[in-house]
């Protein structure tokens, strides 16, 4: 595997082998995040692209290989963010009322899904579905992808004791709709 | 029946006026009022005498009527303890709390495992064709083209670049040759055998193959003497009044064979004598056919 620091100086060189080698490696990572952040495979989908030629565009400007990933990352959310904004902003094809909403909310995203994820990884799907926005975030930063409190305090702008309380609620919060959901989980 | 006249019915168990169960009203009052149900099992003179386990739902009825159920205290405790910040006494509340409460035992339980099942959450496939898709929106048109032709072109080179590939390309296109002129209903004679020559000679060398080239220099000098008379034939009635064209003719037809004899190098050859000027007497048809004839010789 090349090295990531290398990789990225040849990126921002112009080689478009080794931007094609730094897509597929954190394609799955983009596309994860983007699905946790919009649930429809397809706008997820389509995201992750828009994620992908942001980060392009902003290579030039990135400092510093070791960070690369907090970097992108941080890069990913903005994007995510800006996609959700615009999303609420456009009105639905037709009214749907708060309970039915609720309910696809919850349902499981696609078919497609059903066939690379196991029960439980649909089920905390599910149940992330269903938390708060700040909860969800926090999950899916410092849980899911992995990054540190302090990275995460730089990004959403609030204090390192904030980000802890609020990851371990978070986590709480998500066992306790897991066990509403399906009572037999874990057991 | 309301809450007053249970009491009233309670006091009178409890003086002895009454036996010991309530009557059926009194009953299915106890069953939809908490209250009274709460206070119907205190005054039970049995829990009054043997001085027994408190019920659950007493404990329950108590909690609701003073600091309501404590399940979400226990939530917040068990965010603390995974955020460890939960000191020991409260640790051991929580643990109490989660002996008795099957619900939020289990939320315990399953938090407690979040912690090695979300990172799996962190890729998904996002399925053929994503990469694509980015570099379509991301490179310009030339890298793209770049990344697509490079592996097939070093193949290509490589390819190209062993000992025997002149000799095998020029017998293949020699082949190639054949086969074009057998479909386009040519007599293969000639130029087979010239094609089968030149394709042997290049495999030797490069001199060689303009050698071969040579040899059929003459076969399509006749052609173009044959069309450059045809001209001379056509304008020959209206030599006066198509002067200027004819002489563009004539520039044009001797232009190109005289470039065809600097390619053959035959400077010498009878066929690069210079063609008569406008004015003097045009070599007939035959004549034409007997030089070229000559020259092939």
């Amino acid at each position: 595997m090349d090295d990531l620091g290398g990789l990225i100086e040849a990126c921002r060189g112009g080689d478009a082998l080794a931007w094609e080698t730094l897509v597929r490696r954190f394609q799955a990572r983009i596309y994860g995040l983007a699905r946790h952040y919009v649930r429809d495979p397809e706008e997820a989908r389509d995201l992750a692209q828009d994620i992908f030629v942001r980060i392009y565009r902003k290579l030039g400007g990135f400092q510093g290989g070791d960070a690369f990933v907090p970097w992108m990352l941080r890069v990913a959310r903005n994007c995510c963010i800006d996609r959700i904004r615009r999303l609420e902003a456009r009105p639905p094809a037709h009214d749907v009322p708060a309970d039915e909403a609720r309910d696809l909310v919850a349902r499981d995203p696609t078919p497609e899904s059903a066939g690379d994820a196991s029960e439980r990884r649909r089920m905390i799907e599910r149940a992330l579905a269903a938390l708060g926005h700040d909860h969800r975030e926090v999950l899916i930063l410092k849980e899911i992808q992995g990054l540190r409190v302090e990275e995460i305090s730089s990004m959403l702008g609030v204090p390192s004791g904030t980000v802890k309380s609020r990851a371990a609620r978070a986590r709480a919060e998500l066992a306790r709709v897991i066990v509403a959901l399906d009572p037999s989980y874990g057991s | 029946m309301d809450c007053k006249e249970f009491e009233r019915r309670l006091d009178a168990r409890l003086d002895g006026v009454s036996s010991g169960e309530l009557d059926p009203a009194a009953r299915s009052h106890a069953d939809a009022c908490l209250r009274c149900r709460e206070l119907e099992v205190l005054l039970r003179p049995e829990e009054l005498t043997d001085g027994g386990a408190v019920p659950v739902d007493v404990v329950a009825g108590v909690l609701e009527r003073t600091t309501g159920p404590s399940c979400g205290a226990a939530l917040e405790a068990i965010a603390a303890s995974l955020e460890g910040t939960l000191d020991s006494s409260a640790s051991a509340r929580l643990e109490g709390h989660l002996g008795r409460c099957p619900r939020c035992g289990a939320i315990a339980r399953v938090a407690a495992s979040l912690a090695g099942e979300l990172p799996e959450l962190a890729e998904t496939d996002p399925g053929p064709g994503f990469v694509d898709a980015v570099m379509r929106r991301t490179l310009p048109f030339s890298s793209r083209l770049r990344r697509r032709w490079v592996p097939w072109l070093d193949r290509i080179r490589g390819f190209a670049l062993r000992p025997r590939f002149p000799v095998e390309s020029a017998y293949a296109g020699a082949l190639l040759a054949v086969a074009a002129l057998a479909l386009a209903g040519i007599p293969l004679g000639d130029a087979a055998e010239a094609c089968v020559r030149m394709a042997s000679a290049a495999g030797r060398s490069v001199e060689t193959v303009r050698d071969g080239s040579r040899e059929l220099a003459p076969a399509v000098a006749a052609p173009y003497r044959e069309l450059e008379q045809r001209f001379d034939d056509a304008l020959a009635g209206g030599a006066e009044r198509a002067g200027a064209a004819q002489r563009a003719i004539r520039s044009w037809t001797k232009g190109i064979l005289g470039e065809f004899e600097r390619v053959r190098g035959t400077s010498d050859a009878p066929d690069a004598s210079p063609l008569p000027e406008s004015g003097e007497r045009r070599p007939s048809r035959d004549e034409a056919n007997d030089r070229t004839k000559e020259s092939e010789r």
